[in-house]
């Protein structure tokens, strides 16, 4: 574990003294590094602030362990983001061939950065296409809520059974879709 | 022997009996394609688990993130007036001297800005500190000293602390009491440590500490916000 695995804990228990400082510590040298590459000041607090808020969803469960230094992994995260933001609105993107501010992050801690951003891409996939699965998604959501089996498939209008069978079946049906989306190639390549 | 998702969501949740269980983990052991199904059956709950409930308090979160980016991030709006057409001549010409006025001594090493300090608006315990950050915040810099000293000398250490009680102190021209708390950011592990090596240096350039000046602007990192600050440093120390 990581020692700024600290910013982890900070994000989830929403203490205000060291998210000011995960602020003070990075965003000058984010905000920079974005508007550098044609971002906007309004993009890049956008850009860093869902970036945090995809650690916290990340990390929510409890049981995400920080292998890299927090810089490192909040500014890969920040570069996706700005990249699929760009492609989405077609913005020119200036390219550099050095990192200027972050000149001081060794090289090799950005594998650990990557493995952790493709985690959060890939929740983020399995997300986006739930979103899209109509009727299937309200079965599986209210599956994962803390209360009696019976009790959702009876505000489901179904047998209990049914609902069993229609929840695995959901289930099974998010997993291909997922395993065949071209973003998830992508991900894991 | 096909397993369905309705057999993985069973085995996952406990309830196969004790023959199936044996047969199911039996082939589990072996049918990598199986391992595959239930691994990603397991991942997709707790993905979709924990995505849902950080949903529900993301507001909360967000209540404060939102003052943050604001504050590092998105410029003010300025406020558009219409000028008539011989106003556009004053303030073309008004342009032009501010231009010259700020363009030919360069930056200078008091040019500097501060961010606000965080946590002005907090609750309980930090309420003295939420006051002292108001002052400074407000630019009351000799209010802001009282108060930050008052903190440093009644609580725990407190590098935040140290740093906007030594900004305030070179604010009010108390260089060497700015210096003595400056000094042991610079050298120390907080993240005030970056931006208080050019504080020091501004502190001794004024106390015409020079080597000391030169010193600490030229461990100024270029990425640095301060770093043509300290730059115009060792152009008057040289």
């Amino acid at each position: 574990m990581h020692a700024d695995q600290k910013y982890i804990t900070a994000l989830l228990d929403h203490d205000q003294r060291l998210i000011s400082e995960i602020y003070q510590r990075f965003a000058p040298n984010m905000k920079a590094y974005l508007l550098s590459r044609g971002c906007s000041e309004d993009d890049a607090g956008d850009v860093f602030q869902e970036a945090l808020i995809d650690i916290y969803k990340l990390a929510n469960d409890g049981q995400f362990v920080l292998t890299c230094p927090f810089e490192a992994f909040l500014l890969l995260l920040c570069k996706r983001k700005f990249i699929n933001k760009t492609k989405k609105t077609s913005l020119t993107v200036v390219t550099n061939s050095d990192e200027d501010a972050y000149t001081h992050i060794p090289g090799d801690v950005n594998a650990g950065a990557a493995e952790h951003v493709a985690q959060v891409e890939k929740e983020q996939l399995v997300m986006l296409v739930l979103d899209e699965m109509g009727n299937c998604k309200e079965v599986i959501l209210k599956s994962l809520l803390k209360k009696p089996q019976e009790e959702i498939a009876e505000e489901l209008g179904m047998t209990y059974a049914y609902y069993r069978k229609r929840k695995s079946n959901c289930m099974g049906e998010l997993a291909e879709l997922v395993r065949n989306h071209s973003r998830f190639k992508e991900i894991v390549s | 022997m096909t397993y369905s998702y309705n057999d993985i969501d069973s085995y996952l949740n406990g309830e196969l009996q004790a023959e199936e269980l044996q047969q199911f983990e039996q082939e589990l052991r072996s049918n990598t394609q199986l391992q595959e199904q239930v691994n990603s059956y397991r991942l997709l709950n707790s993905t979709v688990g924990k995505h849902q409930l950080a949903e529900q308090t993301i507001p909360e979160l967000k209540q404060l993130l939102d003052p943050l980016t604001q504050q590092y991030f998105k410029q003010q709006k300025a406020k558009v007036f219409t000028l008539k057409r011989s106003m556009y001549m004053l303030a073309a010409a008004a342009s032009v001297v501010l231009i010259l006025l700020l363009a030919l001594p360069g930056v200078s090493p008091d040019g500097y800005t501060v961010d606000n300090m965080p946590g002005a608006i907090v609750r309980g315990k930090e309420e003295e500190k939420a006051k002292a950050a108001q002052l400074f915040n407000n630019e009351q810099y000799a209010e802001a000293v009282q108060a930050f000293q008052q903190l440093k000398a009644s609580g725990p250490a407190d590098a935040a602390v140290d740093f906007y009680l030594a900004v305030s102190l070179l604010k009010t021209k108390q260089y060497t009491a700015a210096l003595s708390l400056f000094e042991p950011l610079a050298n120390g592990a907080s993240v005030y440590a970056e931006d208080a090596h050019f504080f020091a240096a501004l502190s001794a350039y004024h106390l015409q500490q020079h080597e000391k000046a030169k010193q600490y602007a030229e461990q100024v990192k270029e990425g640095s916000r301060y770093w043509k600050n300290a730059k115009a440093i060792l152009k008057k120390e040289k």
